[in-house]
């Protein structure tokens, strides 16, 4: 089976190929540990987990011991990435593996072939005459709910209290109000095991950085403003023609707070302070970043190859000391303080707080999201009810604390060990893989990036990378008025739905390339009131009205 | 037409030739018609959930939308000027590679100028595009080049009037040696006594090749134009797909490109197969017109 979905993907593989780019970071994603569930630890290492009951509830909710006993094998389609670079099969990665001897639950895995868009992957899949059991990817609630009314997935709602029990505590648990609320559709229902992340500071993974002893060497301080930005900038450039350089992906809200802008080169709606929704890149604030961007372009502060290198070219340049200020996340950083300590000593990157428009002012937008992630594993009618129910089953595990932890840790000694405080470490299998631990963590963990069910701990990312990474997360986050201005995860109608893909869809692709116009000089920023025209030409207005009724509702909620 | 009783004689006559078509009409029926009705998505709003039975239907919506998008003349008219390109440099380019090497006296010299030119036709355009993104980056070859004689460093792939430049040159230098081979052998059927005669009178190399080897070649130049016309909206789509970006979509998006983002990352269905049939629609005309000129200016049409 998984040989047919290869060869058909083949061809779309072969095009994306080289031009990868959309196969981005994943969002992750969790939250909760013991005191959202009740755990008891039986004898036999297995776990008996019972849900709170709820007073008013008819039938007491069932106990669900891992391993499931006599269940069902499952299929299951995933963006899991990385695996097919390390591994042939599933079956010889030891996660899943580990996966299906814990959960008692056979499941057949199926990946996007290794390097394909996987957005095109999913819409790809949907167009089969047979889908699998599961499918756990990206698909918002609204999607969720059409998927729902075609009659292809399964309405959750009345089985996850009973069947997925600590998922449904996670949910009504305190503080997870708006995680609850992004679960739910427009009509209310849940359709399906969404993942999440455990605390605020996950989604911020990506940040700007900075060479250190350049600064040092220059007596220069630490920019905050743009102004501080552009003068590190022409004296890097003066003195090692060092640039700032980044991967266009990875750009994301970019400079945007340094003039309280609330978008970077993409289309981007927000909230403003009277709970209107608005349009980033159609305010002032968003011409003025981009003028940065095309004075710092037209001076050569900016590397040109930005808007078309990867990851890998980005950490060629940086290695040979073309860079000196960068955007990047996380795992890059992790590699380019691993490269510079092992072959180019003295090279020393630190993270910074995003630019501001003067010290001690709030940034306007980071990297940053909400607690509720977007990957979501779905049950389709493939599955017979008793089918779903283990289906449902398996997914919840992730949200009990046995489940938490092998997500994402892997297997207690093989892989991490507690300290006395209940921190965990990597083992040495793990900080010794002869790929690093990156792949260690892909190999036997499942929340890195966009796993299924389940909650990504934020000590995970920050044991994860290199420390130098993990102080850079708190400098990002620090002092930011992002989740002001950040929209919830939104359900949408049918109409408006039909709205962002008639509509939306279209602008954001025109913003997109006129961004790039803007700071490359193709286009002049003299003729924004233009810009401005075309889009409410093209019908922003309609995308607003869409996303303002459906926000309006998400408040009244 | 033949008539009813013909067909059966000849049918009688030929028989295992027309035993050996059927798998050809096979195949073209199962790829090339039998798709065809999928094209009635392009009057729905397929969702693929649903299928194209319970779909709902639009009528011509999907080509509306289509005329009215900001994108609209952008790709047809990038369609229209990298077709016209090639045709001017892309397609000469072979003939003049034959004409050179059919004055090469120096067997072992001619066949490794040969064997060097169209070995690139065996490398997959993938990688060929790959060599080309590298060569173009500010720190790559060409750069390199232009920084040896004193010139600015700079991306070339994100500038607007370098991207046609790369896809034609690019495209000559993958496919000259190849298809300069047909060109070859039409030449190896000159009868050599021409020349002979004309080097008597005196002719030089030029003129034994403006009057005996250009007018040889010229029936073989003149098919290949044709059956070339006749595709006119065919562009290198999966060569653009890997070398444009959102900075040469200006010059570079084409309607099978568009038609791509529209279909697979969107997945706005109905929307790209309409821009598909629009696509075909105006193919057909040219088709049709190509092969109506040919037949005035007195060649042979397709049909």
């Amino acid at each position: 089976m998984r040989r047919e979905f290869l060869k058909r993907i083949f061809g779309v593989t072969l095009i994306t190929a080289l031009a990868m780019g959309t196969v981005a970071c994943g969002s992750t994603d969790g939250t909760n540990t013991a005191e959202q569930s009740t755990v008891n630890v039986s004898e036999e290492s297995s776990q008996t987990i019972s849900t709170q009951e709820s007073e008013n509830s008819e039938e007491a909710s069932a106990d669900i011991t891992y391993p499931l006993q006599d269940a069902e094998k499952l299929t299951l389609w995933a963006t899991t990435p990385g695996i097919a670079s390390i591994y042939s099969d599933y079956t010889e990665s030891p996660y899943h593996m580990g996966l299906q001897e814990n959960t008692g639950v056979e499941v057949e895995w199926t990946f996007p072939a290794l390097g394909a868009n996987w957005k095109e992957s999913y819409n790809l899949l949907l167009t089969e005459d047979t889908l699998p059991d599961i499918i756990a990817y990206s698909i918002n609630v609204s999607a969720a709910q059409l998927l729902a009314q075609d009659g292809v997935i399964y309405d959750l709602t009345d089985y996850i209290p009973k069947y997925a029990p600590d998922y449904w505590e996670y949910l009504n648990a305190e503080g997870n109000e708006a995680v609850l609320k992004a679960a739910k559709s427009e009509d209310g229902r849940i359709y399906g095991v969404r993942t999440s992340v455990e605390t605020e500071l996950n989604p911020t993974y990506i940040g700007p950085v900075i060479r250190q002893d350049w600064l040092d060497e220059l007596n220069l301080e630490v920019p905050v403003t743009l102004v501080d930005w552009e003068n590190v900038l022409v004296a890097f450039k003066e003195k090692y023609n060092a640039k700032l350089g980044f991967v266009k992906g990875k750009w994301n809200m970019g400079i945007a707070s340094g003039v309280n802008a609330q978008a970077g080169l993409s289309a981007e709606y927000y909230v403003d302070a009277d709970g209107k929704i608005q349009f980033a890149n159609a305010q002032p604030e968003w011409k003025e970043s981009l003028e940065v961007l095309h004075k710092w372009y037209e001076m050569g502060l900016i590397d040109q190859d930005s808007f078309t290198m990867n990851d890998d070219a980005l950490r060629t340049k940086v290695l040979n000391n073309e860079i000196g200020v960068s955007i990047t996340a996380m795992s890059q950083l992790t590699n380019w303080c691993l490269d510079a300590e092992k072959q180019n000593p003295g090279a020393v990157w630190v993270g910074m707080e995003y630019p501001r428009v003067a010290a001690g002012v709030p940034t306007s937008r980071i990297q940053g999201g909400n607690r509720s992630g977007s990957f979501v594993a779905v049950i389709t009618k493939e599955c017979t009810e008793e089918k779903m129910i283990t289906a449902l089953k398996w997914l919840n595990y992730g949200y009990t604390e046995d489940g938490f932890m092998y997500q994402n840790f892997g297997t207690e000694g093989t892989n991490y060990t507690l300290d006395s405080d209940g921190k965990p470490h990597w083992t040495d299998l793990m900080k010794n893989d002869p790929d690093g631990l990156e792949q260690a963590i892909i190999k036997y963990t499942g929340t890195y990036s966009s796993a299924l069910g389940g909650i990504q701990s934020t000590d995970m990312v920050l044991i994860k990378n290199h420390e130098t990474a993990a102080e850079a997360v708190y400098k990002w986050a620090q002092n930011t008025d992002n989740s002001k201005y950040l929209l919830p995860s939104l359900a949408m109608t049918d109409e408006e739905s039909l709205v962002i893909t008639d509509v939306a869809t279209p602008i954001k692709a025109y913003v997109g390339e006129m961004a790039l116009k803007y700071v490359l000089g193709e286009a002049s920023l003299d003729d924004f009131d233009a810009f401005v025209a075309e889009l409410d030409k093209m019908g922003l207005q309609k995308c607003l009205d869409a996303y303002q009724a459906a926000y309006d509702r998400y408040l009244a909620r | 037409m033949l008539s009813k009783g013909k067909l059966k004689k000849d049918f009688h006559k030929n028989k295992y030739k027309y035993i050996m078509v059927i798998p050809v009409l096979i195949y073209l029926f199962l790829f090339c018609y039998k798709p065809m009705y999928g094209v009635i998505i392009a009057f729905q709003r397929y969702r693929p959930t649903l299928g194209i039975a319970r779909s709902p239907w639009v009528g011509l919506d999907n080509f509306v939308r289509f005329f009215k998008d900001v994108n609209f003349w952008r790709v047809v008219r990038n369609t229209f000027t990298i077709s016209f390109l090639s045709i001017l440099f892309t397609f000469p380019a072979p003939i003049l590679l034959a004409l050179l090497l059919n004055e090469v006296r120096v067997s072992w010299f001619k066949r490794l100028v040969q064997t060097v030119t169209y070995l690139p036709h065996f490398i997959a355009m993938v990688v060929v595009c790959g060599l080309v993104n590298r060569f173009c980056q500010s720190d790559g070859l060409i750069n390199d080049l232009i920084a040896f004689f004193g010139g600015e460093r700079s991306n070339l792939l994100i500038k607007t009037n370098m991207f046609y430049p790369i896809y034609i040159l690019s495209d000559i230098w993958k496919e000259v040696g190849w298809n300069s081979i047909i060109y070859l052998a039409t030449l190896a059927s000159i009868d050599q006594e021409q020349y002979e005669a004309a080097r008597i009178d005196g002719a030089g190399r030029i003129q034994q090749m403006w009057y005996i080897t250009l007018p040889g070649l010229l029936p073989t130049i003149s098919m290949l134009l044709i059956l070339r016309l006749g595709n006119i909206l065919g562009v290198g789509q999966e060569k653009i797909l890997l070398l444009y970006n959102e900075m040469t979509y200006e010059v570079a998006d084409v309607i099978s490109t568009f038609v791509y983002r529209k279909g697979l990352s969107d997945a706005d269905y109905s929307y790209s197969t309409a821009i598909g049939l629009f696509d075909s629609i105006i193919n057909i005309v040219f088709l049709v017109g190509a092969n109506k000129i040919s037949k005035k200016l007195g060649q042979s049409g397709l049909f």
